[in-house]
């Protein structure tokens, strides 16, 4: 539009000049070419104000237009860049806010980790201990048990085998008086108690 | 109802027959020597008992017994009840309760002894007159040799045991030797 209405106004303008020009070389063909203040200087600089003005009146209003929109949109563009660059100063503040979480996280997990595999260290190091410890017991238990086992082992054969000598003994030796003494006896005992 | 409480009632019944008629060891007699004869013939005891032979078989067979065994009336007549009531089968238990029921009537006891070898007949009076001064009963003594308690002597009355053995003496001194402490 603006572009249209230049135009025009300088094809006017020209064509204006172009026929003060005209009129002047049809002025110099009929009277002879001679220097003419008043041609040569004031209506060129006529033509060349009124050019002006008539390009001042006409395009004062697009341009005002034009540049009040470009204005208008330079400081919309300002505005909307300051904005998405607080926007992202308040994101890189987020992340960075998040980024320090983050360390501190992995800096309690660390620490966490550590003290984990510390606690795991000792546990494991008192269990084998305790294994140890229990392994010893056990050998020394065995070993008694085996001692206790082959005591008992011992006094049950020689319980044994006193127990047959004494039968063999008393049959052997066992007299029918010492058996009717005997019979005699616990009669007699019987009796006591009665 | 059990064979036990069975037996009871048909023994209770025989023995107030035998109260009645004041012959309570008579018929225990002759009841065990008819329980002796089923005890030593396998096939006697199998007939009278076994229901496939006929009650008038099994009672035959009885009258044939009565002469050899001296068996009374009465006591035929109760074998002859049993064979009728199919109740042969239960007699040994039926002797059983009878024999203690009758003793329990006439006050007195069996006691069982068991010794290594023959006990004089002087021991046997004051063992009997012990006895029966502890029962307060009179006492029959069933005396049985065992060498196998290896000397001395036990006493069984009902389920009390006096136990007098060496056997047994042994076995406590066996036990004492376990006890005893090993330094």
């Amino acid at each position: 539009m603006i572009k249209k209405i230049f135009t025009s106004v300088l094809f006017f303008s020209i064509l204006s000049s172009s026929t003060l020009t005209l009129w002047a070389s049809e002025a110099e063909g009929h009277g002879g070419h001679a220097f003419d203040p008043v041609r040569d200087i004031v209506y060129p600089w006529i033509n060349f104000i009124l050019l002006l003005l008539l390009l001042i009146f006409l395009l004062r209003r697009p341009l005002k237009d034009f540049l009040a929109s470009r204005s208008k949109e330079i400081a919309e563009k300002i505005e909307r860049f300051a904005r998405e660059k607080q926007e992202a100063q308040g994101q890189l503040l987020q992340y960075q806010k998040r980024l320090e979480v983050i360390q501190k996280e992995m800096e309690t997990l660390i620490a966490s980790l550590k003290e984990e595999g510390e606690m795991a260290r000792k546990k494991i190091i008192e269990e084998a201990r305790a294994a140890s410890a229990r392994m010893d017991q056990v050998a020394r238990l065995v070993g008694s048990q085996e001692f206790t086992r082959a005591k008992e082992a011992l006094r049950e054969e020689t319980v044994r085998l006193a127990g047959e000598w004494a039968e063999k003994l008393i049959r052997e030796r066992l007299t029918p008086q010492d058996q009717a003494r005997m019979v005699h006896r616990y009669i007699q005992q019987m009796e006591r108690l009665s | 109802m059990s064979i036990g409480s069975l037996g009871r009632r048909w023994a209770r019944a025989f023995l107030l027959v035998a109260i009645e008629q004041r012959k309570i060891d008579a018929y225990l007699n002759e009841l065990a020597l008819f329980d002796q004869a089923l005890r030593c013939s396998r096939e006697l005891k199998i007939f009278m008992t076994d229901q496939a032979f006929e009650a008038h078989e099994r009672k035959a067979a009885l009258e044939k017994l009565v002469q050899p065994l001296g068996l009374s009336l009465s006591t035929q007549h109760f074998l002859s009840l049993l064979i009728d009531r199919e109740r042969m089968a239960f007699f040994s238990d039926i002797f059983l309760s009878f024999r203690d029921q009758a003793d329990e009537a006439l006050n007195r006891v069996r006691v069982q002894v068991k010794v290594q070898s023959a006990l004089e007949e002087s021991s046997q009076v004051h063992l009997r007159s012990v006895l029966e001064k502890m029962t307060e009963k009179n006492v029959i003594l069933q005396i049985a040799v065992d060498p196998s308690i290896l000397g001395g002597i036990v006493i069984r009355i009902a389920d009390q045991v006096f136990d007098g053995s060496v056997k047994t003496t042994l076995v406590h001194m066996q036990e004492k030797m376990r006890h005893a402490v090993i330094l």
